[in-house]
């Protein structure tokens, strides 16, 4: 009786469950590597989005390690030529948990601190609101086919895969606090709401989804307070070399 | 039960969509785009037809009161390997599909199909019960994709019909989907009313 009622259910779906446990890992084995690349790659165009060549950036070092508070921070460094003066710009990629799951974000500041780019390479948003902060203009999507010669292609670093929340942060100073604006879309075309955003040094949210939007923003700023404490250990390191 | 039955069943007299009324979510949500609809309907048709192999092959093992739990493991197992090969091979369709790809799991029709038919059937009836079930899910999908991309965005699989034609908004948009297939119901009906409901 308990023989047919437990034990007999109970091995059934133990030997169900190991079954299904190794095929899943030897699927997994199969498709780790390919998926790791494909993830690599989207870092490696994050980055070349965040430190564009067009604006002059060449990368010089790449996924340096900094040590802070026990915790290690990784950042890539890149110069431009300003007339006389090299000037650097940094990039960094910074996670912080959003609605559902991780947001990663990769951030290119230049050398006073303000934002070049940022490109989120990974989210799990709720589709329609928090996973707006990759769509792209629907205008863009569809006509910028048919009008690629006229100003709809937007210019600069936006490449059609930027979508406008990414676009905003392009010159937001990071060494003050990022606020965030209820504002509805960004535009490029509205003048008004760009300016006002730039005065007050902050975002539009996304509509229904300010979870996302604040997480993008947090993340920035912790990981620059990081990323302004390596540069800092930097220095010291060269100035006792040189000493 | 004849094979010939079975394929026109799972496409015709008991469309999943059209006539069992489940599976709705997944069509709703994936038909904006044609290609959308048919990596979709791939997807569920895979993981339907091995679903129904497995559970058909252990029919006779299964205590029927811990039936449920072992389907769904044999169902999230398949679901799983379609989402990491996904991933891994077709990135652009993942990014496309997203959240709905391990949203296959909870799709009625595939814990519908083996808790109705292949705990019942053998194993080759549930093969076919699979792949006819998959393609009347399919086809369903994509002529609900075929509307919703045309009106709603101006494309069809991806090119544009006609430039500077303003698509209508509402068409890739939830009430689109309901109101294609509410015609598409009703088509149907029509088309059953004529030639008879040759099926039971």
């Amino acid at each position: 009786m308990v023989m047919n009622r437990i034990i007999k259910p109970t091995l059934i779906l133990a030997a169900i469950a190991f079954i299904a446990s190794l095929a899943l890992s030897h699927i997994n084995r199969i498709t780790r590597d390919k998926i790791e690349e494909r993830i690599l790659q989207r870092k490696e165009e994050a980055l070349q989005r965040v430190l564009p060549v067009s604006l002059g950036y060449q990368v010089i070092a790449k996924d340096k390690k900094a040590v802070i508070d026990g915790k290690e921070f990784v950042y890539t460094v890149a110069e431009r030529q300003d007339g006389e003066n090299k000037l650097f710009g940094y990039a960094f990629l910074t996670t912080k948990n959003g609605y559902s799951g991780a947001v990663k974000t990769m951030v290119g500041v230049d050398h006073e601190g303000k934002i070049i780019a940022i490109s989120i390479i990974q989210q799990s948003e709720t589709p329609g609101l928090g996973a707006r902060s990759k769509e792209v203009p629907s205008t863009e999507t569809f006509f910028g086919h048919f009008f690629s010669n006229n100003n709809h292609v937007s210019s600069g670093t936006g490449s059609s895969s930027t979508s406008w929340f990414e676009e905003q942060f392009a010159g937001i100073d990071t060494n003050v606090k990022i606020g965030i604006l209820k504002k509805g879309e960004w535009r490029k075309e509205n003048t008004t709401l760009a300016s006002e955003l730039r005065e007050k040094n902050s975002v539009s949210a996304i509509t229904g989804a300010t979870i996302t939007t604040k997480t993008v923003t947090d993340s920035i700023e912790s990981s620059m307070r990081l990323l302004r404490k390596a540069i800092e250990l930097e220095n010291n390191a060269v100035e006792e070399k040189t000493q | 039960m004849k094979i010939r039955q079975i394929i026109l069943d799972g496409i015709w007299f008991r469309n999943p969509i059209l006539v069992l009324g489940i599976g709705l979510c997944p069509t709703l949500a994936v038909t904006t785009s044609v290609s959308n609809a048919l990596w979709m309907a791939l997807a569920t048709t895979f993981v339907l037809t091995c679903s129904n192999i497995l559970v058909s092959m252990i029919k006779n093992i299964v205590p029927s009161h811990i039936r449920i739990p072992i389907f769904i493991t044999i169902i999230a197992s398949f679901v799983i390997i379609v989402e990491l090969t996904l991933k891994a091979f077709q990135p652009q369709v993942d990014k496309a599909l997203g959240i709905y790809i391990p949203l296959i799991v909870v799709n009625c029709i595939i814990l519908g199909r083996s808790e109705e038919f292949a705990s019942k059937n053998s194993i080759v009836s549930s093969i076919f019960d699979g792949i006819s079930m998959g393609i009347g899910f399919g086809l369903t999908l994509s002529i609900l994709a075929f509307f919703r991309e045309i009106l709603g965005s101006n494309k069809l699989f991806g090119y544009t019909l006609i430039p500077g034609m303003e698509p209508s908004l509402m068409m890739i948009m939830a009430p689109g989907a309901f109101i294609t297939l509410g015609f598409m119901l009703w088509v149907m009906n029509v088309i059953k009313a004529k030639f008879g409901n040759g099926g039971e």
